[in-house]
């Protein structure tokens, strides 16, 4: 059985930029990967590719086995690293245009996590402050049962407290059948909850290893190898 | 989904539209009744103010009419680059749509607002004449231009239904080309709109070049012809149907380019 995830010698140049270098790996069923690594590494990049909002200059992305296309696009729950909603509408208008476009998406959780975190679907984003409309963003994209989640860095620029928030939100509401891929920088925060970690510098794959062997090979944490390797 | 894309499109551009449409057909009544009450007894003084506002009022609904039209067209134009270019297009470009029924859903809407504006534009017009007692003058007018294209020139119904589908063409076919231009752009990264800007002077440039020369060539084809014989009405046919074909190709490549450019070098 294929991958859920499959990425082989993908390459992405910016011109004369390599962006992203002879990128291979794949992501399992059932697994939550870090995608980690410093600024500028290619982390975005990689997930824009996954997700068709970039093409690559070489190599292939396989979403259970299809190109990123309309079918890959239901199955992946993507959140940008920046707002991406129209600051116009209300949430009202986000869930109904959820609803319509995506058949895995479960208006009844979106509800219950809002009125969790107290908002109403009468507000208007506009109105909202930068973490509010964040948690919105969340919550739209932890309520559809997707195969892979592909978050870019979810918890980046968010308080301690958020982080709790948005971490806690996304292990109680993924879809258990599916992945997860999440990128950032902020390791320590994400470490309890990951089982792979996927390590990329200057575009290309530094290293890919489960949480447990790189615990038991480094004798450290995630985080303390990361800061290892990546000293200044 | 073509369907919900059409709805969603509509609900994006309406909020902007119906006010716009909304305030101009408030003007028009407002504005030609100051200036129908100016020539009754009741504010006919010869008084600086009152003439002053009267030259206001005629300015405001001219002013208002073209804005309504110009307006129109940015607002169009400004949802198709925040959904297809800008950060909000992570939302679109991750719908499970194809690219075709983006941008036939966004050409529709446009289309239609296109229309309504035409419709809206028309009612004022009729409602400010209307109110000011012009209206027979007006229709009288009308009627003895229609009236000297029809028993004067033969101007027909098929002409005239040539003459429509032709305008229609030339609308769809003026937004194709900025959607082109806004594919061509959102391929400098980082700037979008610049890029667009420079794409649509290129487009431009292009095109008014290759219609020189299409023109050049069928006046030299209809000089050699015995056109001396031909009616009016076959020779408007014979022009209309050449325009028409050449921006029926101008289209289909515009289309074909901003589909090619943003299924498969989409960069965002």
């Amino acid at each position: 059985m294929s991958s859920l995830l499959e990425c082989q010698t993908l390459t992405k140049k910016y011109g004369s930029l390599i962006a992203l270098n002879n990128v291979s790996f794949t992501v399992e069923r059932g697994r939550i990967a870090g995608l980690l690594g410093p600024n500028a590494s290619g982390k975005t990049t990689l997930i824009k590719l996954i997700n068709g909002l970039i093409t690559p200059t070489s190599g292939t992305v396989l979403i259970n086995g299809q190109k990123p296309g309309i079918e890959s696009k239901l199955k992946i729950s993507y959140l940008p690293d920046a707002n991406f909603l129209p600051e116009w509408m209300i949430v009202k208008q986000l869930l109904n245009y959820y609803s319509d476009f995506y058949s895995n998406f479960n208006i009844n959780k979106a509800y219950d996590m809002l009125a969790r975190l107290g908002l109403n679907d009468k507000m208007r984003l506009k109105s909202m402050s930068k973490g509010t409309k964040e948690k919105v963003q969340l919550i739209l994209t932890m309520s559809r049962a997707a195969d892979l989640y592909c978050l870019d860095e979810p918890i980046g620029g968010v308080d301690p407290a958020s982080r709790d928030y948005i971490l806690d939100t996304i292990i109680n509401n993924y879809n258990e059948n599916g992945s997860i891929l999440i990128s950032t920088h902020l390791i320590s925060d994400v470490e309890k909850v990951l089982d792979d970690v996927l390590i990329i510098q200057n575009g290309c794959l530094y290293m890919h290893k489960s949480v447990d062997e790189i615990r038991k090979e480094h004798n450290t944490s995630v985080d303390g190898f990361f800061r290892e390797v990546f000293r200044c | 989904m073509l369907g919900k894309l059409i709805k969603h499109e509509f609900t994006a551009t309406s909020r902007m539209l119906s006010i716009l449409f909304g305030v101009l057909l408030v003007i028009s009544p407002i504005t030609a009744l100051y200036m129908k009450l100016r020539n009754t007894s009741l504010l006919s003084d010869n008084n600086l103010f009152f003439n002053l506002l009267e030259i206001l009022c005629m300015a405001v609904f001219c002013i208002a009419m073209i804005a309504a039209g110009i307006t129109t067209v940015i607002v169009i134009l400004n949802r198709f680059y925040q959904s297809m270019v800008t950060r909000e297009s992570y939302l679109t470009h991750t719908l499970p749509v194809s690219t075709s029924q983006l941008i036939i859903s966004k050409l529709t809407v446009a289309f239609i607002w296109q229309i309504i504006g035409i419709l809206v534009m028309s009612v004022s017009l009729r409602i400010f004449i209307g109110i000011l007692g012009g209206w027979d003058e007006f229709s009288r007018g009308f009627r003895g231009f229609i009236i000297y294209m029809t028993d004067e020139l033969g101007f027909n119904s098929g002409n005239l239904s040539l003459l429509i589908i032709a305008t229609i063409v030339s609308i769809i076919v003026a937004y194709l080309k900025c959607y082109a231009a806004f594919a061509l752009g959102h391929l400098i990264n980082g700037h979008p709109f610049l890029g667009f800007i420079v794409s649509y002077i290129g487009i431009s440039i292009i095109t008014q070049i290759v219609s020189i020369v299409a023109l050049t060539l069928f006046n030299f084809i209809m000089t050699n012809l015995d056109t001396n014989n031909e009616s009016f009405s076959t020779l408007f046919n014979v022009s209309i149907i050449s325009g028409l074909l050449f921006n029926i190709a101008w289209g289909v490549l515009f289309y074909i380019i901003t589909m090619a450019l943003f299924k498969k070098k989409l960069n965002i």
